[in-house]
């Protein structure tokens, strides 16, 4: 199957339309909002959760971690929204999803829940939600598929003329039927020492132009801002890449021995004695792109920290399946919690602008830091931002 | 007497109760009960701990008979409040901030990606616990502008608003003052 497909969510007070997928930044949790307004739904914590990785599916799939989504009808409880919204971000991924009023190929009428190992379960109510469902499918005379979790389909009334179902155990078999392909997984790590330490040595030069201004240099836009013509080629997604964020720890007492390392939803409180943090970006897309990550300490120590590595920086082009990876040290003889905070940029293609604006970043302050996110956020890029707090000594 | 509301124990609270009432009744004796008279420092009180809500539009026009109302209320925000932030020190005159911190929180005002005319109004708490219900920014003129906060997740608050609504234009300029209880 090809084409645009709408996402109609069924529930017991009718059919709720999916009318927009919106990558928010990174910074906001992920709400469902009815009809574009500012009214969040009462789902949009369960939403949260099942968006943001390690916990959610949808981050894991399209590697990134907030989204706001709009519907045109509340959807107050339950989680038979899980399959559909699902469906959403995927096509929404692949570039397929029918937003506002864009004409759809096709419309998917849908409910039933996913778990973590993206397994359909069946939900409650069916046959309700297809009686309140059953007059607005008869009358919008649209090509119909119905998902319905697997053995669920004796609930369903007279189907309108040509409206075909598919009952799924797995998410997998949906996205098959719709002509989505599963998710691309990374390969390999791959560190890039000599260029972070290239770009280091830039950074740390025009960092003393940074400081001595106290203030991010405004971001300029690129001279041109006719791109190249790519129409040709395949475009680089930014939304298939995906944010990791590891803890190292010691596997004896002493962060001087060896460590292991463990994964950890960023932001979540975890016990003490983190060595450092690793964290990865990885390009999950097909195609490829051009990257910019960076972790840094917070703290007026790095001022003074000498060897300890509290800053890290990976910049350079992006290869389909590729891993970046940055490493920064906890400062060991800080007694009271530490903030590591993370950025990366990703783009189609490298950026003289944003690595003119980045270059500065290890002395940046954390206001400072903040607003060059959003300066780049406002240069159209995509941008996200991680804020991990570790207990340093155990 | 100095702490704040929600520290005070029960003979605490009689005693401000008591302090009211005298102070209400001074208020009384200098000044006629006519339809421009100041609000009561106890209708106020009872305004800013949500007990009994003045309307709007007679809070405004006592805010603009009475000047000195303005900075009555911003004390018992403060005192009632469980953190509070004060003015922001502009570039310039006009400049509004998308960024405040204050005691115990900061604030941060970001655009919406999903709808321009919308902002998202991002609040970082040092510490989830007491956990403010109500965000409430007093501008320099006008009447105070509040919303309702849901429960902190992993410390953090959020809200949608529109970009041009009083509360965020509130938020936005540099002069007015944020509550938060």
């Amino acid at each position: 199957m090809t084409g645009r497909i709408r996402v109609v969510i069924a529930t017991t007070e009718g059919p709720s339309t999916v009318l927009r997928v919106t990558a928010e930044d990174p910074a906001v949790r992920s709400v469902v909002c009815l009809g574009r307004t500012t009214t969040t739904l009462p789902i949009s914590r369960a939403y949260d959760a099942f968006v943001r990785a390690p916990t959610g599916v949808v981050e894991r799939a399209v590697g990134h971690p907030s989204f706001r989504v709009d519907v045109s009808a509340p959807i107050d409880d339950g989680d038979s929204w899980q399959l559909g919204l699902y469906l959403a971000h995927r096509l929404k991924a692949a570039g397929r999803l029918a937003e506002d009023d864009e004409p759809a190929d096709k419309t998917v009428w849908v409910t039933g829940a996913v778990d973590g190992d993206l397994a359909v379960h069946p939900v409650e109510r069916v046959s309700e939600k297809w009686r309140r469902s059953e007059g607005w499918l008869a009358e919008s005379g649209v090509d119909l598929l119905m998902v319905l979790p697997s053995g669920q389909a004796g609930a369903l009334g007279d189907l309108p003329g040509g409206a075909e179902v598919v009952e799924a155990g797995t998410v997998g078999a949906v996205l098959a039927r719709l002509g989505i392909e599963r998710s691309s997984t990374p390969r390999r790590a791959r560190r890039w020492p000599f260029l972070a330490a290239l770009v280091g040595i830039v950074g740390v030069a025009l960092g003393v132009f940074a400081w001595l201004n106290q203030q991010p240099s405004p971001i300029e836009r690129p001279a041109s801002s006719a791109p190249p013509p790519v129409a040709a080629l395949p475009i680089f997604d930014p939304a298939q890449v995906r944010l990791v964020t590891l803890e190292r720890r010691p596997v004896g007492g002493s962060c001087a021995g060896e460590q292991r390392t463990e994964l950890v939803e960023p932001g979540r409180e975890t016990p003490p004695g983190v060595c450092g943090l690793v964290v990865q970006a990885i390009n999950g897309d097909a195609t490829g792109g051009f990257v910019w990550l960076i972790a840094v300490v917070e703290g007026t120590f790095r001022e003074y920290s000498g060897n300890a590595k509290s800053f890290d920086i990976a910049v350079g082009s992006f290869a389909p399946g590729e891993t970046v990876e940055v490493r920064v040290a906890s400062p060991s003889w800080v007694r009271r919690p530490v903030v590591f905070r993370v950025l990366l940029v990703v783009s189609g293609g490298d950026r003289e602008d944003v690595s003119r604006a980045l270059a500065g970043a290890e002395t940046l302050s954390t206001n400072d830091f903040d607003r060059l996110a959003e300066q780049l956020i406002e240069l159209g890029l995509d941008v996200r931002t991680v804020r991990h707090r570790v207990q340093p000594r155990a | 007497m100095t702490g704040r509301w929600n520290d005070l124990g029960p003979d605490d609270r009689a005693l401000v109760e008591a302090s009211f009432v005298a102070l209400e009744t001074t208020a009384l004796i200098g000044t006629e009960a006519s339809a421009g008279a100041m609000p009561s420092p106890s209708a106020l009180w009872a305004h800013v701990t949500g007990v009994a809500v003045t309307p709007r539009t007679e809070l405004a026009a006592a805010l603009l008979r009475h000047p000195d109302l303005r900075v009555t209320l911003a004390g018992m925000l403060a005192r009632v409040s469980i953190a509070s932030g004060p003015r922001v020190a502009a570039a310039a005159t006009g400049q509004r901030v998308r960024e405040r911190s204050g005691d115990g929180f900061r604030l941060r005002l970001l655009p919406a990606r999903g709808a321009p005319d919308q902002t998202w109004i991002m609040i970082a708490l040092d510490t989830p616990n007491p956990a403010p219900t109500r965000l409430t920014v007093l501008p320099p003129d006008g009447v105070p502008e509040t919303a309702s906060l849901e429960a902190p997740v992993d410390g953090g608050v959020q809200l949608l608003a529109e970009t041009d609504s009083a509360l965020v234009r509130a938020l936005s300029d540099p002069t007015a003052l944020v509550f938060l209880l």
